[in-house]
């Protein structure tokens, strides 16, 4: 089963879309902030993350930056979860390798489709 | 036996301050006992309701339970699909306004939208502004043009920027020309908030009234609407320099150089400094050499933002411009200080090192 981690401060963006991937077939795993997504990677590497970019504490960029530094997860697909208003994020997101994007608020279908779209890209290479 | 009594009345004093410091405790114990019994309630209420909500955002049938739940279990099955429905839009967003129409909350919240109370009103055309729906979007609109609280309209303005709807872009215009309307940088954020819907609204009023021609314009430079331009060229040629300055900086936005020539003509000496200021802006946004000259003329200008603008401007130039700008910073008027400025802040953004600023002879060592 392809597993995701779902990286968000928001319980409610969490439920949403651990929801919507388990529904998909996906198996979903969840961090709160930057550092418990670092510690879940480090555990389990999966298959894609859906980053968030504002978080407390280390933020989505940094966590991301970090894992591109790391040949263990330098080629883990990474999805940003970014707000309207950071929408500046996005173009340091893509400088630090990030494969997509996803604006919220956000439509659950979309998101999914995305999720599909990178994995089948990176399998495909 | 003075002292006597005087003990008394310290015993008195004593044992009352330890009754009422017990009171206190007992009262403080009770009150977080409380508060926690109603969280766990709350939070049971919540965990029973979350999964119903979760299936209605995926497009399942809203069980019975969940369109008539009541009392606690229907203030959760609230909360969370509010939450939720901040969180979503599509289809999504649809399904949970559909569960809030259902529940009676619509009703509810627009019969709020009526209260006396100020702060009512407010919260419930925040939710309506959520629900997005045409009843909640009419009732906002009213809100925005009539409520006689400012708070409440600045409420409704942004809960109408959230609606997405294209009505709302012109409902939001004309709220500019009420006595005493909402800040016009509250109603620019709801503009934006709607985004590509707004468009056809904003270009609509391109020919509107000054208030709203200056939006119009400032918001459509914003969205990097292309199309609009020769709208916005229009506006250039305004009797108002609001309107002349906002349509000036979209363009500037927009980048076009089909607008060099309307936009460099507001350069003149004779226009006004404010509009001066934002066409040299606006030019360097464009970025095209053939302003050069023109901007270069304005290097010398007695307004402060017309030359610090145009040399702004000309060091986005690149080879044109940034000669223009050596040969000014070699001179001695006012505006070698912003050639060098913007020659040193064009270095600094390229990675390299400032030219050190010519010194100025020493007096009285002659030439």
């Amino acid at each position: 089963m392809t597993s995701v981690l779902v990286v968000d401060d928001d319980p409610d963006v969490c439920d949403l879309v651990t929801y919507k991937l388990e529904q998909s077939g996906f198996d979903v795993r969840r961090a709160s902030d930057g550092d418990a997504a670092l510690r879940e990677v480090a555990k389990k590497v999966p298959d894609l993350v859906l980053l968030d970019v504002m978080m407390p504490g280390v933020s989505g960029l940094e966590v991301l930056e970090r894992w591109r530094s790391d040949e263990t997860t330098a080629g883990m697909p990474v999805i940003m979860l970014t707000a309207k208003a950071q929408e500046n994020d996005v173009e340091r997101g893509f400088e630090l390798g990030a494969d997509d994007y996803v604006i919220k608020p956000f439509s659950p279908r979309e998101l999914v489709r995305r999720v599909t779209a990178v994995l089948s890209r990176r399998q495909s290479v | 036996m003075p002292a006597f009594p005087a003990a008394g009345f310290l015993l008195d004093v004593t044992g009352a301050g330890a009754a009422l410091a017990v009171i206190l405790l007992l009262g403080t114990v009770a009150a977080r006992v409380l508060r926690a019994l109603l969280s766990g309630r709350r939070a049971r209420a919540e965990q029973m309701m979350r999964p119903m909500v979760l299936a209605v955002v995926s497009g399942g049938t809203a069980p019975a339970a969940l369109i008539s739940a009541r009392g606690g279990l229907g203030r959760a099955a609230e909360r969370i699909a509010f939450a939720y429905l901040a969180q979503v839009r599509g289809e999504a967003a649809v399904f949970l306004a559909d569960l809030l129409a259902r529940r009676g909350t619509m009703g509810r919240l627009l019969r709020l939208t009526h209260s006396p109370r100020a702060h009512r009103r407010a919260r419930a055309a925040e939710r309506l502004g959520l629900i997005a729906s045409p009843e909640a979007e009419h009732r906002l609109a009213e809100l925005v043009t009539g409520d006689h609280n400012p708070e409440v309209r600045i409420v409704a303005t942004r809960a109408l920027g959230k609606t997405g709807s294209a009505v709302a872009a012109r409902t939001l215009l004309h709220s500019l020309s009420r006595p005493a309307p909402v800040p016009e940088g509250v109603v620019a954020s709801a503009l934006l908030e709607l985004g590509p819907e707004a468009v056809p609204g904003l270009r609509a009023e391109l020919a509107g009234g000054r208030r709203q021609r200056a939006m119009a314009a400032n918001v459509l430079g914003l969205l990097d609407e292309l199309p609009a331009w020769e709208g916005l060229v229009e506006n250039v040629g305004s009797g108002s320099v609001e309107v002349r300055a906002s349509a000036v900086r979209a363009l500037g936005r927009l980048g076009l150089p089909q607008a060099i020539g309307p936009v460099t003509a507001c350069l003149d000496a004779g226009e006004d400094p404010a509009l001066r200021a934002a066409a040299a802006y606006a030019l360097g946004r464009i970025g095209d050499p053939r302003s050069a000259q023109s901007l270069a003329a304005c290097l010398e200008d007695p307004h402060y933002w017309v030359a610090h603008n145009a040399a702004m401007a000309l060091a986005e130039f690149g080879g044109t411009g940034v000669s223009a700008l050596s040969l000014a910073a070699a001179g001695l008027g006012s505006g070698a200080a912003h050639a060098r400025e913007a020659l040193a802040r064009r270095a600094l953004a390229r990675g390299e090192r400032p030219a050190a600023p010519a010194r100025a002879a020493p007096s009285g060592q002659g030439e």
